[in-house]
């Protein structure tokens, strides 16, 4: 666009504002005036409206929440035991023992061997299909 | 005490720019007697945001883009196109070398859509920048571009138009 088309339709909107004069036409200040304090009456209390909605929510809601606090009841130990539920640790883990003497129920007896189910003249049962050290015991003397 | 304050100074300002603004206003919408209703509600609108309007300084680009907004708010709301072009004007033609011009331009200038009306006016009358405008009509930069150069092309068809219906007539 360059300066000719601007210039050209500036004089065209001069023109026009020229061919039709502007009428005679009260001032619309007084009006403008009463209007505006409307709005701002209006705004005022839409404001005064939504905080008291907002402080009322609020205040509903924290009675709510104590009173469900008073109603809260000590959770449930899991099936099987006897005294309320401790913190239960996701995996816990304690350190395996290193060289240690003591028998460990996952060991193997010595001179077991891991195929010693196959072998076992006494007929060892497996609980689980037969797999893992465990199974292998269950039924050894 | 602040509220005869800002109402003092808003009556000033008013008195001594409402005549501008309907002005404006009349290329707008085409119309003297719309054009003082649009005055009307852009000054009421200015009234009500007074206080931040004066803190943020500006207050004649802000009253004109109040007008603007509310032009176009009420083309979308309403759905009228302006039927004026085709009634007489609402006073005679003052003596002139060219009043068949200035009346096609009025009609070529009506025949816009609301919006690239906006634009040109806002951009050729008010001599505002590309940012000011697209700031007044809530666009981008570059739709203001685009619709100064589409309106400006439509307008120009538009008065080849009625030139060669009138000169065929």
């Amino acid at each position: 666009m360059d300066k000719h088309d601007s210039d050209a339709l500036h004089t065209a909107f001069e023109m026009v504002l020229r061919s039709h004069p502007a009428l005679p036409l009260p001032s619309v200040t007084d009006a403008a005036i009463a209007g505006g304090r409307r709005i701002r009456r209006r705004r005022t209390a839409l404001a005064a409206v939504s905080a008291l909605t907002v402080v009322s929510t609020v205040v509903v809601a924290v009675a709510l929440t104590g009173t469900d606090a008073e109603r809260t009841t000590p959770p449930l130990a899991p099936i099987g035991t006897t005294g309320p539920a401790a913190p239960a640790t996701p995996h816990p883990t304690a350190p395996a023992p290193k060289d240690s003497d003591a028998a460990s129920p996952f060991q193997p007896t010595a001179g077991a061997t891991p195929h010693q189910s196959q072998n076992d003249p006494h007929g060892t049962v497996s609980v689980s299909g037969g797999r893992g050290a465990a199974a292998r015991r269950v039924g050894t003397p | 005490m602040r509220k005869a304050v800002r109402e003092r100074e808003f009556r000033e300002f008013a008195e001594a720019r409402q005549t501008q603004l309907r002005r404006s206003a009349y290329l707008l919408c085409g119309d003297w007697h719309q054009a003082q209703d649009l005055t009307q509600t852009a000054l009421m609108k200015l009234y009500a945001a007074w206080g931040r309007v004066t803190r943020d300084g500006n207050v004649d680009a802000y009253a004109r883009t109040i007008l603007t907004r509310t032009f176009i708010d009420q083309q979308r709301k309403q759905g009228w196109r302006e039927e004026s072009v085709s009634e007489p004007p609402d006073l005679p033609s003052t003596a002139s070398a060219t009043p068949e011009l200035r009346l096609m331009m009025q009609e070529a200038l009506m025949e816009l859509p609301p919006r690239y009306r906006a634009v040109l006016v806002l951009r050729f009358w008010e001599d505002w920048t590309v940012e000011q405008t697209a700031h007044a009509l809530r666009v981008s930069p570059g739709t203001v571009k685009s619709q100064s150069a589409r309106g400006l092309a439509r307008l120009k068809d538009i008065v080849e138009r009625l030139t060669s219906e009138r000169t065929g007539r």
